[in-house]
């Protein structure tokens, strides 16, 4: 075999049940057409989950999957993708998350760990280079992510790199998120319920090894002038002191904010919760390893707390759920981050839950804006408390299932998964965005709205097309296997093309930038939607694809922008083109002559047995 | 009067967040400002400006009435 440069070229697998675990090799074929975390992590669910399995059943496999840069210094390199088949959309599932573990994993040898099975009692998983062992989670289990970290960094030393679930994952709430470093979170679509299913509390690495480099002396002059070329940019200063934050103003202004439920995009109180509010509380930055960027902007909250903010989090548990105080929604934020909830599904639950409650819909609920209550209602959800707190565990699409009455048009998801904090009455590129994210709705993959607005915003053209695919497969494509940071190049405007530098670099394999964006990227994007479809089989069909009913029918009533509403009928012609561009068929299903020219001919022979593909 | 709002970095860079200007004739945008080539100079790519809620450039015609706002381009997280 020959030998791997930047990959590792190991993948731990860990069965829980059986509590064993082996090492399994792979080969540079594999490494490069499937590249690292996303590609990899997409390949092995395909391959080895069967149709049909239980999300939150011991046959469902978490992935932990790192890139051939992952580990090593470099613009923000830190991180890890977390896949499984989602509990919250029955479909695929993943995020991205910055940490030390990421650093450490790889420094253990291995790029990417198959965890199945579960285990007989609450465990963590421990792996110090070859030597893998499950302990007991004795002590830690029911602890906060918080305090289970701690813990585990008194036992195992402080350099060590953890993932863990809070009460939410053991909890197995369905939009329950894997949580490092207090505050660093992935894996919205309850991924951390995947762990929590499995007894799994936490996984610990350490590791001592050597990432094996090409050529390390390039590597380390790129990795250097890479680090001044992002210092040099001209927003730089005023990155370091907002972060994403600066976007709540520019939401606000732009008429994008979340706002009750996103009823509106625009937030009478935004001032109150924006980025120059944040710089009046702030105490500190954080960051991933490797980053000299960091975006996580850390607040006292009013109960005297560290809170580390995003827009994200900001937005939808602020505005979108009227609460104009950042101190307040700093503490909501650190609960989450604790509890380990995904903070932009708790917005849009409790959200939800005002507006069910506004409409007579639930008894006893919550009012807009109720700080005191949305406290006790997080609580309640994490650990399922009360007939309320345990419905709204399920996400809006079960709890709007369940209370009916037309609550279906105002639960904000896309398959399933909570739409984050951007409101798309009038920006119908980033609503066919939401629609067509691989994992629901979701803004990691295409966030075209400031392209939108610099353009045409109203437009239902073929170049809003064009620009959603085109960051998908940047975005969703080659950051998300690439497992590297797209910070860097969105917000600073850093080159795309420093990383097919930098994978030459550290692997010798030179994979050119449109072989990154047009093959693999593409080649990723089928597979997973191959997934989607094997799942749902001829029950798939395009409203899939469609962004909530809201956006449709409920104008907004305030603002620059009032009586923004999208419109239908263009949306289809929007997603009939989408299609068409990606090749797959009306139904939004890949022909079978894509799959075959994407080098994914068994995927077609598999996937024909669940639906009729088109040739 | 025209209305001027700038949003985030490129209030930083000019000082202000908002203000008002007696437009006798129609101007250049780039005209309401000091030190123009500041504005032509800075990355058009990344930054956005809107007369009216329509896109528009450092050399777009203003009127008085008009409202201007410029950011910069935010990457959505």
């Amino acid at each position: 075999m020959i030998r791997l440069y930047g990959w590792n070229g190991k993948i731990l697998r860990v069965d829980l049940s059986k509590n064993k675990s082996t090492v399994q090799s792979y080969d540079s074929n594999f490494a490069a057409k499937y590249l690292g975390g996303r590609g990899f992590a997409v390949k092995i669910l395909w391959d080895e989950l069967a149709r049909g399995t239980n999300p939150l059943g011991p046959e469902n496999k978490l992935i932990i999957a790192a890139g051939p840069l992952t580990g090593l210094p470099g613009p923000s390199l830190g991180k890890l993708v977390i896949a499984a088949k989602s509990p919250l959309t029955e479909g695929y599932g993943d995020g991205n998350i910055g940490t030390l573990a990421a650093v450490q994993m790889r420094k253990a040898g291995i790029d990417t760990v198959v965890i199945e099975g579960k285990a007989e009692k609450p465990s963590y998983l421990y792996v110090e280079n070859e030597n893998v062992a499950l302990l007991s989670a004795d002590g830690i289990w029911g602890k906060t992510t918080f305090e289970a970290e701690e813990k585990l960094k008194e036992i195992h030393g402080k350099d060590v790199g953890v993932l863990v679930i809070g009460p939410g994952g053991e909890n197995m709430v369905k939009y329950a998120t894997v949580v490092s470093q207090e505050g660093r979170a992935g894996g919205r679509p309850g991924m951390g319920a995947v762990m929590g299913s499995k007894k799994l509390k936490a996984v610990v690495f350490k590791g001592t090894k050597d990432i094996p480099l090409a050529d390390a002396e390039n590597y380390k002059k790129l990795v250097n002038d890479a680090y001044n070329d992002i210092k040099s940019r001209d927003y730089y200063n005023f990155w370091i002191r907002q972060g994403t934050m600066a976007t709540i103003e520019w939401a606000n202004e732009n008429g994008v904010l979340p706002t009750y439920n996103f009823r509106e995009g625009v937030f009478e109180l935004h001032r109150l919760i924006d980025g120059y509010a944040l710089e009046a509380m702030k105490v500190k930055r954080r960051g991933c390893p490797y980053c000299n960027m960091s975006c996580g902007n850390v607040v006292l909250d009013c109960e005297g707390k560290e809170s580390e903010l995003d827009y994200e989090n900001v937005a939808m548990l602020g505005s979108n759920i009227g609460l104009g105080h950042l101190g307040k929604v700093s503490v909501l934020n650190r609960m989450a981050d604790e509890l380990g909830l995904d903070t932009i599904s708790l917005g849009s639950v409790i959200g939800f839950a005002m507006e069910a409650t506004e409409k007579g819909l639930i008894k006893d609920g919550i009012e807009w804006g109720d700080f005191e209550r949305a406290k006790t209602l997080v609580q309640d959800i994490a650990y399922r408390r009360g007939e309320l707190g345990n419905l709204l565990a399920e996400g809006v699409m079960r709890v709007s299932q369940k209370l009916g009455n037309g609550s279906q048009n105002w639960a904000m998801h896309v398959k399933g998964l909570e739409v984050s904090a951007y409101d798309c009455h009038m920006v119908p590129g980033m609503a066919l965005a939401f629609a067509t994210s691989s994992i629901g709705a979701h803004h990691k993959e295409a966030w075209v709205i400031a392209w939108e607005i610099k353009t045409d915003r109203t437009g239902y053209t073929e170049a809003k097309v064009d620009k959603v695919i085109e960051f998908q497969r940047i975005r969703g494509g080659m950051f998300e296997s690439l497992v590297a940071c797209r910070l860097p190049w969105i917000e600073l405007g850093f080159e795309l093309e420093w990383y097919p530098r930098l994978l030459k670099a550290a692997s010798g394999i030179e994979i050119p930038l449109e072989d990154m964006l047009y093959k693999l990227a593409d080649r990723i994007y089928a597979l997973i939607r191959a997934f989607w479809v094997r799942e749902y089989g001829q029950e798939w069909n395009r409203t899939m694809d469609y962004p909530p009913t809201r956006w449709f029918k409920e104008p907004t009533t305030k603002g620059p922008y009032k009586g923004a509403v999208l419109d239908k009928t263009k949306f289809d012609t929007l997603l009939d083109m989408y299609y068409a561009k990606r090749g797959w068929d009306k139904r939004g299903i890949p022909t079978r002559t894509t799959l075959e020219k994407l080098g994914l001919t068994d995927v077609a022979e598999q996937l024909s047995k669940y639906v009729t593909l088109t040739p | 009067m025209a209305k001027i709002k700038l949003i985030g970095y490129i209030a930083e860079i000019f000082g202000y967040r908002e203000k008002t200007v007696k437009i006798e004739k129609p101007i250049k945008l780039k005209e309401l400002f000091q030190f123009p080539h500041i504005l032509e100079n800075m990355n058009q790519k990344r930054m956005i400006i809107l007369v009216n809620g329509v896109p528009g450039t450092p050399d777009s015609t203003i009127k008085d009435k008009d409202e201007i706002t410029i950011m910069q381009i935010v990457g959505g997280g």
